[in-house]
């Protein structure tokens, strides 16, 4: 008994890691893709009421929300932001900060599209949404997915000129598979540590 | 090499600490053959090239560890620029750094030299890759010889190529990679003279490990003393032959530094001209020194996990757990201190001795550049080249536990296996930082 808790305590700093890790693996973040409607370039003021129509690529899945990042250069202000997908539509009220995102919740399959109004009502003047480019900045937000991060992580690794993510993704998971084995196996043979020894 | 060659390729460009700034200084070298002007400001700085990538997909998320990667083709990543786009001063805050690393990652930079712009950084990258591969034979040496068994050498080797900070470092663009492998070499000849005693071999690897060390970067003049203390220590303290053969041995490296810092004057003359502020030791150690988010931040967060911009961090409760294997590592040294073998308690006492005096020489160092340019300087990872020493000493304590507390575990292998899972939770932070 004294060893199994003398165990425990030592293989403790392990076994909370390997709950993290558990923990981090069973909650893959969202996935993102900025989208941009074809009518909003230059559309960076709203006076009054902004509409625009996003479609959302197939490849996302889901929307579960959008969000509005607002550049450097927006106006910090309160805005009603409404999201419409098949008819079904969200509203909720918003303050935009510089640099910072917003966003609505909205429920549609990927490749519909997705209606967004924003309303600036006591603004008393144009409210600036600088995004990306000079245009609002808009990203759907779809389900949670290593598989989509790492996808994208795939295709960003290849403007390094060489195809070699999977492999070298797969050669790395080796490697601390290895590390793992070998830690596991030298930490169940201390006599033969100590023999090792000269 | 496969954890370099993995984060080499899945780190965004430039999203590296500091990684802009020295790949400008590779490209000064790599397309003009000569050193970076001597001076660290200057408008707009980088090459036109380099700007523009940093526009597209650094400058909109750096520091805002909640925004991802901007897409793909905002940067138009696969067009090969005119020779006039990449010219560049080097003017920056690498201009004071010695060559050595930068040449080195220019003779790869050179192999894509008609290649666009993000082929060219990963070419660079990889001269800190195949640099870790040595620095990694270096620390399991180190931990062959100071332990005395293969045991001890696989538990420092895989620790140090599972450890995050260190990972990064050596699959970026960044001379940190020099130095650690440097300070990684002259730790393995410590070792080896204090087994073998003092021979050739080793008194030469000590010296090569001085010269790469002054070639890397200004910080390891603050490691080259300690070094040399290591090393007479290694060869018997009481005798003058010890101290007259360490620094024989590191007066190469000695010579190069202090070349080196003659040679660097104007940039880092430069690089001291900022605002001076008035601050008093007492107003630094309270402002500064005790601040305990800023010693979190630097000693525990900095040193084991700080990615991108150092806005890539784990969540909170890792860095709890790397603090309590540690604080059982010093329990393990105290409670075992009496059973210990004495090689290991000379590894024990020489890491705490050695990270003593470099945190105490980096604050001093601080304190002069806060007063000359009202900047700080530190950041953790500058402990790192003492890193295969200090994971051998936390290997030790945990062994000495599990010992004391009748364990049927060996306790050191604890350290890698614990850096491992937390290097696969740093892959899954970069996924989600950058391509979620």
């Amino acid at each position: 008994m004294r060893k199994l808790i003398a165990g425990l305590v030592i293989a403790a700093p392990v076994l909370a890691a390997a709950a993290l890790l558990a923990g981090e693996l069973a909650n893959p973040p969202p996935s993102r893709t900025r989208v941009t409607s074809p009518g909003s370039a230059g559309d960076v003021e709203v006076q009054g009421r902004l509409r625009l129509r996003l479609v959302s690529p197939a490849a996302l899945g889901t929307v579960q929300k959008i969000e509005l990042a607002a550049g450097d250069g927006a106006s910090r202000t309160a805005v009603e932001l409404e999201a419409c997908v098949n008819g079904a539509c969200a509203r909720r009220r918003a303050e935009i900060e510089p640099g910072r995102r917003v966003s609505i919740p909205v429920q549609g399959a990927a490749g519909a599209p997705v209606d967004i109004g924003i309303e600036a009502p006591g603004a008393g003047g144009p409210v600036a949404l600088r995004g990306h480019g000079g245009a609002p900045d808009f990203w759907l937000v779809g389900h949670p997915s290593w598989r989509a991060a790492l996808t994208r992580a795939r295709e960003q690794a290849a403007t390094f000129g060489v195809d070699l993510f999977w492999p070298a993704l797969a050669a790395w998971a080796l490697a601390l598979t290895a590390i793992l084995a070998v830690a596991a196996h030298g930490a169940g043979n201390r006599q033969g540590g100590e023999e090792d020894r000269r | 090499m496969a954890r370099s060659a993995f984060l080499s390729l899945a780190v965004p460009a430039f999203h590296a600490p500091d990684e802009n700034e020295h790949f400008d200084y590779v490209q000064r070298l790599a397309e003009t053959g000569r050193l970076p002007e001597p001076r660290v400001r200057c408008e707009p700085g980088f090459s036109p090239e380099v700007r523009e990538l940093m526009a597209a997909w650094v400058d909109p998320i750096r520091f805002r560890a909640e925004e991802p990667l901007p897409p793909r083709d905002d940067y138009a990543w696969n067009v090969a620029s005119a020779p006039a786009d990449r010219s560049t001063t080097g003017c920056g805050p690498a201009a004071p750094y010695p060559p050595g690393y930068y040449a080195a990652s220019a003779s790869f930079y050179t192999l894509g030299a008609r290649a666009p712009l993000p082929p060219r950084i990963w070419l660079a990258r990889l001269a800190s890759c195949l640099l870790g591969l040595v620095a990694a034979a270096a620390a399991y040496a180190f931990g062959r010889l100071a332990l005395g068994s293969v045991g001890g050498g696989l538990v420092t080797g895989l620790a140090y190529v599972a450890q995050p900070q260190a990972g990064m470092l050596f699959s970026s663009v960044n001379s940190d990679a020099l130095l650690l492998t440097a300070t990684s070499l002259a730790l393995a000849a410590v070792a080896w003279l204090e087994v073998r005693g003092a021979r050739a071999p080793s008194l030469a690897l000590l010296a090569v490990g001085g010269v790469l060390g002054a070639l890397s970067k200004s910080t390891f003049d603050l490691y080259l003393p300690l070094l040399g203390l290591l090393a007479a220590a290694a060869m018997g303290w009481s005798r003058l032959r010890s101290w007259i053969l360490a620094a024989l041995a590191l007066a190469p490296g000695a010579a190069v530094a202090a070349w080196w810092l003659v040679a660097s004057a104007p940039a880092r003359a430069d690089y001291f001209a900022g605002a001076p502020t008035a601050i008093t030791v007492g107003q630094y150690l309270q402002a500064v020194i005790l601040n305990p988010e800023r010693l979190k931040m630097i000693w525990v967060d900095e040193y084991w996990m700080a990615w991108g911009w150092l806005d890539a961090l784990l969540p909170g409760p890792w860095y709890l757990v790397i603090e309590a294997m540690l604080s059982l590592a010093v329990i393990g040294v105290l409670a075992g201190w009496r059973r210990m073998e004495r090689r290991e308690r000379r590894v024990v006492v020489a890491a705490a001795a050695t990270t003593g005096l470099a945190v105490a020489g980096l604050y001093v160092l601080e304190l002069d550049v806060v007063r000359r340019t009202s900047t700080i300087l530190i950041q953790g990872r500058y402990l790192l080249p003492l890193l295969p020493l200090q994971l051998a000493a936390i290997a030790i304590g945990l062994r000495r536990l599990g010992e004391r507390l009748g364990a049927a575990l060996d306790g050191a292998w604890v350290l890698p296996a614990v850096l491992a899972l937390m290097s696969t939770a740093s892959v899954l932070r970069l996924l989600g930082r950058y391509y979620a």
